[in-house]
């Protein structure tokens, strides 16, 4: 587990560190 | 290349009465019965059923009615796809011993209608979270070109069925790359349409906010008729679109002509080996394509789609973490564990990502109405293989196979995956990718690499 944590968090290191405009929401899904 | 039994043929045959539903059945579990042992890609066999659907179809040309479009076709799904009657496996042990599924899934359900026979289910990685269909519990699925190697995940059943030619239509469901990646490592047709255009409604669940469900076939019209007949809203998928059926079938005779085609350089182009770069090579000189775009961002993309597929999928199976964790595979297992932990504002902080990455592939499709990159970096790799040198890189092989293709699937692009054969070598696959609902723009394109020779499912060494 401890691994596999480990290799999310370097996947994830970039996008925590990226800085968003406030105003982006988080909805990513497209709807009709 | 002729296809002897393709979803056309077979339809074209059973409607003539050259020969009937039922012996397609018998042959096609004939097939299966001769080179399932070698493959391993069904996990079920629905005889009784695909008997009974298939009387049904030589009655109802006796009796002179017309016949659906798919009128004695054989197909399988991916078992985590309800089948009545029969236990929603999902790739794991722990729903053994469930029971059966009370009413077919929504898309079995149209498969029906459509005059498709159901003739088993099929294999995959645990609850879908693989890229390479080795499962531990009911073992991996063999690749038809090369039963050493993978046949891609985790649709490989679905994706290994069809290269087989065992059947020449198959569902499986994409969450990152789970349909073009078995397509792409076993040398088929496949569509992942946009999110939220095919129902999930009777599947089992992996990631709720990047599932999709979509058909493999053997041939490109056979994948038409196929995602024509499954269109349609649907009350039970929260997710599907109230939108009209949008048939791609005809309009694949327009080809290509007038659709911008761009190449995906960047991040697309740095994870190539020189075999997955040849077949983009191959399918861009085909189209004529010279220009080159760029998804920017696509790292940041595919770090998204990691981290909501690890949140999710941690989050719906805590309940099996805490109290069935002995029955789950080890692998498997550990990467939803980890996933359970992570705190609630990386997933956030992923989502947001996601909108502001989808803001930029938008502006893209301003300029062009398609894009092309491989499906796979790599060839099938043999089975067990952990790591893939790709770009001077060493890269862990199982969440690399999907590099290519979740940063698309991040934000819910339509694509085609077609195959580009090149004699002597293992086959990979090209994505064909869209704006959002153009998924005929991804048919028409297609179209044209099959119009000349450049597209076919290869023939696997395992018919030689």
């Amino acid at each position: 587990v401890i691994e596999q944590f480990a290799r999310i968090t370097a996947i994830a290191a970039p996008l925590l560190r990226l800085e968003l405009p406030a105003q982006i929401e988080p909805a990513p899904v497209y709807r009709p | 290349v002729t296809e002897q039994r393709s979803v056309a043929a077979i339809a074209h045959a059973v409607r003539s009465g050259a020969t009937t539903a039922a012996a397609v059945v018998e042959d096609t579990l004939d097939a299966i019965e001769r080179l399932d042992p070698t493959l391993n890609c069904f996990t079920g066999i629905t005889r009784e059923r695909a008997r009974t659907e298939a009387r049904a179809i030589d009655a109802r040309r006796a009796r002179g009615e017309a016949l659906p479009p798919l009128a004695g076709v054989p197909y399988a799904v991916k078992n985590l796809i309800d089948v009545e009657g029969v236990t929603t496996l999902a790739g794991s042990r722990i729903h053994a011993n469930a029971p059966p599924a009370g009413v077919d899934a929504t898309l079995v359900a149209r498969m029906r209608n459509a005059g498709a026979i159901l003739v088993g289910t099929l294999n995959m990685d645990e609850f879908a979270y693989g890229f390479t269909t080795e499962n531990s519990h009911h073992g991996p699925t063999r690749n038809p070109h090369d039963p050493a190697c993978i046949a891609g995940g985790s649709s490989g059943g679905s994706g290994a069925a069809v290269a087989a030619r065992l059947v020449p239509l198959s569902i499986g469901s994409d969450t990152n790359g789970s349909i073009r990646v078995p397509a792409s490592l076993c040398g088929i047709f496949g569509l992942k349409p946009t999110y939220g255009r095919l129902s999930r409604g009777g599947s089992y669940p992996f990631v709720w906010s990047l599932d999709h469900l979509g058909p493999f076939a053997t041939t490109l019209d056979g994948l038409a008729a196929c995602y024509d007949v499954l269109q349609g809203p649907d009350a039970a998928d929260p997710a599907c679109a109230q939108r009209d059926v949008e048939p791609v079938r005809a309009a694949v005779e327009r080809g290509a002509e007038g659709l911008g085609i761009a190449r995906l350089g960047g991040y697309f182009e740095s994870h190539l080996t020189p075999a997955a770069r040849a077949a983009v090579d191959r399918a861009c000189s085909a189209l004529g394509v010279t220009r080159t775009v760029d998804f920017p961002a696509a790292a940041l993309a595919r770090a998204a789609a990691f981290t909501i597929t690890a949140s999710e999928g941690g989050a719906l199976h805590l309940p099996n973490l805490r109290e069935r964790r002995d029955a789950m595979d080890p692998l498997t297992r550990d990467r939803l564990a980890a996933g359970a932990l992570l705190p609630a504002s990386w997933y956030v902080k992923a989502q947001r990502v996601r909108e502001w990455y989808r803001q930029s592939v938008e502006a893209v499709f301003d300029g062009v109405g398609v894009v092309i990159t491989a499906a796979t970096p790599c060839v099938a790799t043999p089975i067990g293989a952990e790591w893939l040198d790709v770009g001077g890189q060493r890269l862990p092989l199982r969440p690399s196979m999907g590099m290519l293709t979740q940063p698309i699937s991040c934000v819910g692009l339509p694509v085609v995956t077609v195959p580009m054969p090149c004699v002597g070598e293992l086959p990979v696959g090209v994505q064909i990718v869209a704006a959002p609902w153009r998924e005929e723009d991804c048919f028409r394109v297609a179209a044209s690499l099959v119009a000349c020779g450049a597209s076919f499912a290869p023939m696997p060494a395992i018919h030689a």
